[in-house]
């Protein structure tokens, strides 16, 4: 009787019902089963050297699927696979910004999540940020710098707002390193604006003092005027790890000047201008005394220098500077003592015998230790630890998939970063 | 309860007949749609071979045969949208029709012994159904016309897919077809919580008519306002204060205050200040 009357409502309701949780139950397990599990696989050495690392990368599946994911020895995680809210996190990987988010949840509310913009020792927390707070009527953006320390002990926090003293007209700024030496926020901003309509990259040291919420010190590492020349240019990458909260109290920067050419190859590029470098420079720059060196480059490294664009990378911590390089099939680490500012130990790896033959690698230096993968889109990525200090490659492994037979041949993976978890 | 659900089958009845017809109106065209392109499809393949060219030739000029031919075409998402249009009519054409059909048709609804919110709930009600039911098979019917595609065209020419990829591969399909349920919810919370406020809205006009649409659209304007509240607080003087999850669960808050307003509203309305 109820079946004859309702019948329509109940034919409805059960094809919904059945319909719906069919799906539901389907996407499930295709989401589940879409990313294959990925291991790593050692070569050569103790893998425990990568306990507490994390790799992370892309997922490539033909032209079907593309995930963000990271690898540890223990698991792979990829974005794709997480749920609703895990997505909605800021970053993924998450970074040592996010991760502060879990400690300090209060503090943490409406800030930026980069590394960079962090300083945290035991005692505070600082943040400096740079907002866009208006926009001037020709479209440039007012800038100004949001500072907020937190003193752990007494779970207090200070914060104020800034403007960047002296600078109108800005293009773009970002904050490079936050550094808290007692009651003193050094700030490292790199701000870029025309200058004799030239563009200019600016890398500026702020000191400000918390207790009267003010800049006090305000300091210019290169001139500027430099970089404004017409026929010269000149160009400035701060080299220290932009991913993590750096605890070191010296900043690596490269200077790079080179001088316009005009080149009359044919007809059909008549004026065309290419960049000729002709200089590059490191130097050291300690945020206790502020003080700036250069590093002493010997020649035999220095035209190598100067001809690596792509490979060329650095470090620096509290003793030493580190700078990479490749040369040939090689990838030579060089270690500069701060005292003298020379060069005291030199490593090279052969990357050929490490069975890295990549067009481009992924280098991280953490810790005494180079971390090298190989960054072509293969069904593999090669990885390899070596230690700076001795030359001694401590691990060799491989970024597989691990059941290979499941997936059909268009699978790449690409891996960029290794990271510590703190 | 009882009335509720007599009210809601009867609701379901009165649209029956179109409801199947739209249904049937989404068969046909797809699979006339998937026919057609399938047979153009293979009619290409075939006058290459013809001209002596190999499969492995034709596959890379012409390209594997995908479902999203369909998808992408008017024959697959002209019912959809047709579908959709009947049904948005349709929820002001559910209540209009018993004030504007015969006899006033409305006079014995609110003659009936039972709660007028039952009416109202009874509406809402199939409203709800009928998209749900829509929107599943829809479902069926794409895995009938993949079924019919791969009939036609050879697994040689097929690009294999599965629902999710070719659901993902349609972009407006993945606001109806969420992977997780949780997003399931949020898209179709929102929609229902959207019928409810026109509902209001539509009772405001029956209750005061010319004045009363003016009302709704007041209504209408307060309820998006304070859906949005948190998000507005969010990115004006808050800037950036709430994680996502805080914000998640102050929009169900938001939400549920809204569905509430507007039942509220509505029971007043339909108890009070209706008129016939």
């Amino acid at each position: 009787m109820v079946l004859k009357r309702f019948w329509k409502l109940i034919i409805l309701l059960i094809v919904i019902i059945t319909i719906l949780v069919t799906y539901f139950v389907h996407t499930a397990l295709v989401i589940a089963s879409q990313f294959p599990e990925l291991e790593i696989k050692t070569i050569r050495g103790d893998e425990t050297i990568l306990k507490n690392m994390t790799i992370s990368g892309d997922y490539y599946e033909g032209d079907q699927y593309s995930s963000a994911l990271m690898v540890s020895l223990d698991n792979t995680t990829y974005y794709e696979e997480l749920s609703y809210f895990e997505k909605r996190d800021p970053r993924f990987p998450p970074n040592e910004a996010t991760e502060l988010k879990d400690k300090y949840r209060n503090f943490m509310r409406g800030k930026i999540y980069q590394s960079s913009s962090y300083f945290e020792n035991d005692d505070y927390l600082a943040y400096v940020g740079a907002e866009v707070s208006d926009w001037t009527p020709n479209f440039l953006p007012t800038y100004h710098l949001e500072v907020d320390v937190l003193n752990k002990e007494s779970n207090t926090s200070t914060s104020f707002q800034t403007i960047l003293p002296g600078m109108d007209e800005i293009q773009y700024v970002d904050v490079l390193e936050v550094h808290m030496d007692k009651k003193e926020l050094k700030v490292i901003v790199n701000v870029n604006y025309y200058l004799n309509d030239q563009y200019v990259n600016d890398i500026k040291v702020y000191t400000m003092d918390i207790s009267s919420e003010k800049i006090v010190g305000d300091q210019t590492l290169f001139d500027p005027l430099e970089q404004s020349d017409k026929d010269k240019w000149s160009n400035l990458t701060f080299l220290n790890d932009l991913s993590a909260i750096d605890s070191t109290d010296n900043l690596l920067l490269q200077k790079d000047i080179g001088q316009y050419k005009e080149v009359n190859h044919s007809d059909d590029y008549e004026g065309e201008i290419s960049t000729e470098l002709m200089e590059r420079k490191f130097y050291v720059y300690d945020l206790k005394t502020n003080q700036q060196q250069e590093l002493l480059i010997p020649e035999n490294h220095y035209d190598k220098l100067l001809s690596n664009e792509i490979h060329l990378d650095g470090s620096v911590s509290d003793t030493h500077a580190y700078i990479t390089y490749e040369d040939g099939n090689n990838l030579v680490v060089l270690s500069f003592n701060l005292d003298n500012l020379e060069i005291d130990t030199q490593q090279t790896f052969d990357l050929k015998e490490l069975g890295m033959e990549a067009e481009d690698y992924g280098i991280n230096l953490i810790d005494d230790k180079l971390y090298v993968l190989d960054n072509d889109m293969q069904k593999s990525t090669k990885i390899f630890v070596g230690d700076i200090t001795n030359g001694e490659v401590l691990y060799q492994g491989e970024i597989v998939l691990e059941n290979d037979e499941d997936k059909s041949g268009d699978v790449s993976l690409q891996f960029y970063t290794i990271t510590k978890n703190e | 309860m009882k009335n509720y659900l007599k009210l809601t089958n009867f609701e379901l009845s009165r649209f029956f007949k179109l409801y199947v017809v739209l249904i049937g109106l989404t068969l046909v065209m797809q699979t006339v749609g998937i026919i057609w392109m399938s047979n153009t499809y293979m009619g290409s393949v075939e006058g290459l071979l013809l001209e002596g060219n190999t499969a492995e030739l034709i596959k890379m000029n012409l390209g594997t045969f995908s479902f999203s031919t369909l998808t992408t075409s008017l024959l697959f998402s002209g019912p959809i949208i047709i579908c959709i249009a009947s049904l948005l009519i349709y929820v002001f054409l559910i209540w209009y029709r018993d004030w504007f059909g015969k006899n006033t048709f409305v006079y014995r609804l609110f003659m009936l012994p039972t709660a007028r919110m039952n009416l109202f709930f009874a509406k809402a009600t199939s409203i709800f159904l009928m998209v749900l039911g829509l929107v599943s098979l829809q479902l069926v019917f794409i895995l009938i016309e993949s079924q019919i595609a791969k009939l036609i065209v050879p697994t040689t020419y097929m690009e294999s897919q599965n629902l999710n990829q070719i659901i993902n591969g349609f972009d407006y399909m993945r606001v109806l077809y969420p992977t997780t349920l949780i997003e399931f919810l949020i898209n179709y919370g929102i929609g229902f919580m959207a019928v409810f406020v026109i509902f209001t809205g539509i009772l405001f006009e029956r209750s005061f008519r010319l004045k009363g649409i003016l009302f709704g659209i007041l209504f209408a304007g307060i309820s998006l306002f304070v859906f949005i509240s948190p998000i507005l607080l969010q990115v004006t003087i808050l800037e950036g204060f709430f994680y996502p999850v805080e914000l998640f669960i102050l929009m169900v808050i938001t939400g549920l205050i809204v569905i509430a307003g507007s039942v509220w509203i509505s029971n007043y309305l339909l108890n009070k200040k209706i008129r016939v």
